[in-house]
């Protein structure tokens, strides 16, 4: 039988949102005949082990010391030493800050070939091909693998997530005694805003751009975001001015993102930012210029003054939501 | 102050500035031409076409590996009035036989291709730079400044086109005038290399030229012109800044760009094509009046920067001149450095050879036809007049028609049989 | 202290990609530049070298205008340059390219490597990561701040919602990203003596590699064929008012899209 490796990466207590599409992912191709397994760093907590039990035959939990806080060395240590006693055939991981800085060194301890950042999986054909975007979104690569396994990493939204309930798999504890080989040593992590979601990871985004004019009219963002569940992203102007934290930025020099809504604000939709989100599944503009570049690659526009039309929608959706 | 000196530094990628450093870097001086845009050609804008036969004595070892579009066998003149035209060709199988008189062009990349030459013979090409001063030593121009650095150098050439800001602050020009000078848009659409020679009924590499002239400007002195290139079209106008500014109602330049694409005698042209860029440029139209003093101790002036440029309303004639006297500037930077002699005496020169050139030969021929042109009635009345005549000979109504020659003699006299349009001849004879 | 920096050059990010015809490559307007991030990389080892001592090399693998990254390095400041030129070397994926990379890296002692997060051709972000491995060395991704003191070094990066500080002994290996610093424009002196330098080059046989290891021949990921990204229909603009664009945007969204 062959065998999927899934990489769940944490969120606090819980697996990132990422770590769930690709569970999700895996418990349809259970019913296909894979065996999937999970594997988890650090310690799982008990809400972890919930969700993710029903979507595996087997969740392994590698508990060393050094694997309580991420470094690349550790995990990727880890993950091969472990993936070498499971034998899978593709190993997956969400493209996130994390899994695209440490896989890479998996696939060198393995041998492995990797495809990192993909949009999308064909499970069905062999050899197995995967899809990714390349130059900012300008063209899609397919790539296979020379052989197996092979890893991939994938791009969050990029898969749906609709776990079904399933019989629990098998939960083990595991450790692997690679603590003295870690070099790196964390000194602190420092958290700003805990628990907010990542802009990567976000169902609906709205960015505001320069046309903003200052710090302070964010909130206008923040009031509409919270109401559609979503979160506020930046242009790099923006960042660059400090209004907002580089760890909102989308575009080239910041983050790419993919979510179901992505509603642009004040913003004139340069190259460099469309490149960090020409794979949102809609997205609408607001901006006063009609010939700005954004409307370009928009579903939906609005010509008009942001500082109408935002909270003129902000109001109707607090009646629609009856609030 | 710099210790070392370069010989020669230049301000401005453009034809001037390129072939100014091709000459100089082929006779084996230290050259460094400093150019503000991503590349050479980058922020150049022409309408397209230059005529080579005046360049072959100037750039004779290259010119012909040059990166033309298309050599032009089709000459169309669309005389516009607001809602008839009147279109006029004219073609020569001489045109069609090498070697070709003149080609179009697209400056990114010809400029590209120069700029290239220049540094296989060992000159520096460095974009991204904009000079923002000039250096001074002992009264004369001893080098430049640019973004925090000073570049000490033997000679200075200012090629850096029409608005040149090197002349004014050598002193050599007085701040510059609306007056003196036609805005242009220009654009460039994407088009199927085959597309482009069945539509304009050419072979493979012919390529024609397009200008119009009438309604197009409401009046203002200037005109409109599409060119061929090889998978594009080179689309723009020309207008007079200073009729611009006083147009009422006023108009805003990219109004009449607008209108003048949707007009059916150039959107039959375009259909289909993809706007790849759009760019506005100014055009010293001053003629020979508005050449500024052309060399100074330590510094010469080639180009645009000079004002060497011909806007005969509907044509725009600069790149031979940019080229021609980029090179005779270099020609004289090259026996001024060898002599060690850069005095504004030594200089004078320049000029001497300039005269003896086409270049202000040329300038000098066409010396009043900025006055002939600028009259209005050129742009209207005219126009009027020969789509009536045509109206006239090609119209059927229900009425019986006149004789045609009666109903032509009304229509002249109407718009030309007159005072004004006597004026307008006698003033032809400047021409 | 010797300091590596791996630099590549990318297309311009405004250059036109197209597919080409039948899928098997890319037609990519010539128009090129180094990749944004290695430009904080250098820029970093120069303030390294500008504090610390010590000497800046700075090596790319890629044929044609590739060595232009080379002199920029140059003409920013680096002492050296090094220059994977033989075709052998080319199209292939990160581990291929990372492992070529290592081997000339290794050619000369050193203390540390910067490279950029990601190239934003091929979007892979891998070959940092990669290189530390095959050195293995430790490394530190994304880095925004960089402290050499006593042998060590300590980096911070973004994480969620913050930063974590890291410490390494060295050498290492750091991917540099927006944040790290502002890279300076070379002086034009620095570009003329940089377009006279000479650019050494390595074969693959001098680092000890066969051409089965390295370029295509070397990959573990083949590319099948290139596709278009998703075309969207086209924007559809929301008359009216603001009031009114408002409040049919917001029916679109609720109704039609349902995304809330
Ligand atoms: C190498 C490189 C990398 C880059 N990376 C990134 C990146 O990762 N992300 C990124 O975003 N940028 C990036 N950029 C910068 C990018 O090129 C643009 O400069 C930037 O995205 C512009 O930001 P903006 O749209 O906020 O501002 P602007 O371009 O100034 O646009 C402001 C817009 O707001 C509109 N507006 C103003 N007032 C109103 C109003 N009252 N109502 C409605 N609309 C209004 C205006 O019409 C205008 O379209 C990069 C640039 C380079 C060179
Ligand atoms: C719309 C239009 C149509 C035309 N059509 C034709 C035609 O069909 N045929 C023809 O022969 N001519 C035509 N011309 C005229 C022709 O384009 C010019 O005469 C010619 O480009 C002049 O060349 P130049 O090198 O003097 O100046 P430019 O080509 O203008 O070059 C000047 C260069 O200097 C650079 N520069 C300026 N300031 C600085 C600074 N401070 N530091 C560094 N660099 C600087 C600029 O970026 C530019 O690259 C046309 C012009 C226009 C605008
Ligand atoms: N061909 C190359 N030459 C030099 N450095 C490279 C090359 N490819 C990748 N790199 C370095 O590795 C980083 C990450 O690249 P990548 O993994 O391709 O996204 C880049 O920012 C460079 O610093």
């Amino acid at each position: 039988m062959e065998r999927l490796l899934i990489f769940v990466e944490t969120k606090g207590e819980r697996p990132r949102k990422v770590s769930m599409e690709l569970l999700s992912e895996g418990q349809k191709l259970r019913a296909q005949g894979y065996a999937v397994e999970a594997v988890v760093m650090g310690k799982a907590s008990a809400a972890l082990k919930e969700e993710v039990l029903p979507c595996v035959d087997r969740l392994v939990n590698l508990t060393d010391a050094v694997l309580q806080n991420y470094t690349a060395e550790g995990f990727a240590l880890a993950l091969a030493n472990h993936a070498r006693s499971v034998d899978p055939k593709l190993i997956l991981a969400g493209a996130t800050q994390v899994g695209r800085d440490f896989l890479p060194r998996v696939a060198v301890l393995l041998g492995a070939g990797i495809a990192s950042d993909v949009t999308g999986i064909r499970w069905k054909e062999e050899p197995i091909k995967v899809i990714r975007p390349v130059h900012g979104g300008r063209a899609l690569s397919e790539v296979s693998f020379a052989n197996y396994p092979a890893i991939v990493t994938t791009r969050p939204n990029s898969f749906p997530m609709e776990p079904s309930g399933g019989a629990p798999g098998e939960f083990v504890e595991k450790e692997l005694g690679i603590s003295s080989e870690v070099r790196t040593k964390v000194v602190r992590v420092e958290e700003v805003t805990k628990g907010k979601v990542d802009v990567t990871e976000a169902d609906v985004i709205v960015t505001g751009g320069r046309g903003l004019k200052g710090p302070e009219n964010f909130a206008l963002l923040e009031e509409l975001a919270t109401l559609l569940g979503g979160v506020v992203g930046a242009t790099r102007s923006v960042v660059d001015a400090k209004w907002r934290d580089q760890g909102d930025q989308v575009g080239k020099s910041g983050k790419t993102v993919s979510p179901k809504l992505y509603i642009a604000v004040g913003l004139s939709g340069a190259i460099h930012h469309i490149m960090g989100m020409d794979t949102s599944k809609m997205i609408v503009a607001i901006n006063k210029d009609s010939n700005a570049n954004i409307f370009n690659y928009a579903d939906y526009g609005i010509v008009g003054d942001l500082f109408e039309v935002l909270p003129a929608m902000t109001e109707d959706i607090k009646k629609r939501l009856g609030k | 102050m710099p210790e070392e000196k370069l010989d020669a530094v230049i301000v401005g990628g453009g034809l001037a500035g390129l072939a100014a450093a091709y000459r100089l870097a082929e006779a084996g001086k230290q050259v460094l031409l400093l150019e503000r845009g991503d590349a050479p050609g980058s922020k150049n804008v022409t309408g397209g076409r230059i005529y080579v036969e005046p360049l072959r004595t100037f750039l004779p070892s290259i010119i012909d590996e040059a990166p033309f579009e298309r050599h032009v066998v089709r000459e169309m003149i669309t005389v516009l009035d607001e809602e008839s035209s009147v279109q006029l060709e004219y073609a020569q199988d001489g045109w069609r036989k090498q070697p070709y008189m003149s080609y179009t062009v697209l400056r990114a990349r010809f400029d590209q291709w120069f700029s290239e030459k220049v540094m296989e013979k060992g000159g520096f090409v460095i974009p991204n730079r904009k000079v923002d001063d000039l250096l001074w030593e002992d009264g004369r121009v001893a080098g430049v400044k640019a973004g925090g650095e000073q570049i000490g150098a033997h000679i200075v050439i200012a090629a850096d086109g029409a608005l040149s800001f090197m002349a004014e602050k050598a002193g050599l020009r007085e701040p510059l005038k609306p007056a003196n000078y036609a805005l242009a848009i220009k654009e460039v659409h994407k088009l199927d290399e085959k597309c482009i020679e069945e539509r304009f009924g050419l072979d493979v590499g012919e390529g024609a030229a397009n200008l119009f002239v009438g309604a197009l400007t409401k009046g203002m002195f200037g005109g409109g012109f599409l060119y061929t290139n090889q998978d594009t079209l080179s689309l723009g106008i020309v207008v007079g800044i200073d009729a611009l500014m006083h147009k009422q109602p006023q108009i805003e330049a990219y109004r009449l760009m607008d209108d003048f694409k949707a007009r059916p005698e150039v959107a039959r042209w375009i259909r289909g094509g993809e706007l790849k860029e759009y760019a506005a440029h100014v055009i010293s139209e001053a003629g020979i009046s508005g050449i500024s003093k052309l060399y100074t101790a330590g510094m010469l002036v080639a180009g645009d920067a000079a004002g060497f440029a011909l806007n005969m309303g509907i044509t725009v004639r600069g790149m031979e001149f940019a080229i021609a006297s980029g090179v005779i500037a270099a020609g004289v930077a090259v026996d001024a450095l060898n002599k060690g002699d850069v005095s504004k005496e030594y200089l004078a020169e320049y000029e001497k050879r300039l005269r003896a050139s086409f270049v202000l030969r040329d300038m000098e021929t066409f010396r009043h036809s900025k006055e002939v042109l600028e009259n209005p009635r050129l742009f209207t009345v005219y126009p009027k007049f020969l789509s009536s005549l045509f109206n006239v000979l090609f119209s059927v109504s229900g009425t019986p028609k006149k004789g045609l020659y009666k109903s032509a003699r009304a229509v002249a006299k109407e718009y030309i049989l007159n005072w004004e349009g006597m004026k307008d001849f006698w003033s032809l004879r400047k021409l | 202290m010797n300091i590596v920096v791996l630099a590549k050059q990318v297309p311009d990010p405004e250059a036109i990609v197209g597919i080409r015809g039948d899928g098997t490559g890319l037609e990519i307007e010539p128009k090129f530049a180094t990749n944004l991030f290695d430009e904080f990389a250098l820029e970093e080892a120069l303030r390294l070298r500008e504090k610390h001592g010590g000497k800046v090399k700075v090596i790319t693998l890629g044929g044609g205008k590739a060595t232009e990254v080379l002199r920029t390095g140059i003409a920013m400041g680096a002492d050296e340059a090094l220059l994977l030129d033989d075709p052998a070397f080319f199209d292939g994926d990160g581990y291929a390219t990372a492992l070529a990379l290592s081997r000339a890296i290794q050619r000369e002692p050193f203390d540390l490597v910067l490279c950029g997060k990601q190239a934003t051709d091929d979007d892979r972000s891998e070959v940092g990561p990669m290189v530390a491995q095959l050195l293995n060395l430790p490394h530190v991704g994304g880095i925004t701040k960089l402290d050499i003191a006593d042998g060590k070094a300590t980096a911070e990066s973004p994480v969620e919602g913050g930063k974590a500080v890291v410490e390494v002994p060295l050498p290492a290996v750091f991917t540099a990203q927006k944040g790290l610093n502002e890279a300076r424009v070379p002086l034009i002196t620095g570009v003329m003596k940089a377009m006279k330098a000479q650019i050494p080059k390595v074969t693959p046989n001098e680092l000890g590699l066969s051409t089965e290891e390295i370029g295509k021949a070397g990959s573990k990921v083949r590319i099948e064929q290139y596709l278009p990204p998703k075309k969207r229909a086209g924007v559809h603009f929301i008359p009216g008012d603001a009031g009114e664009a408002a409040a049919e945007a917001v029916r679109i969204l609720v109704d039609e899209v349902r995304v809330i």
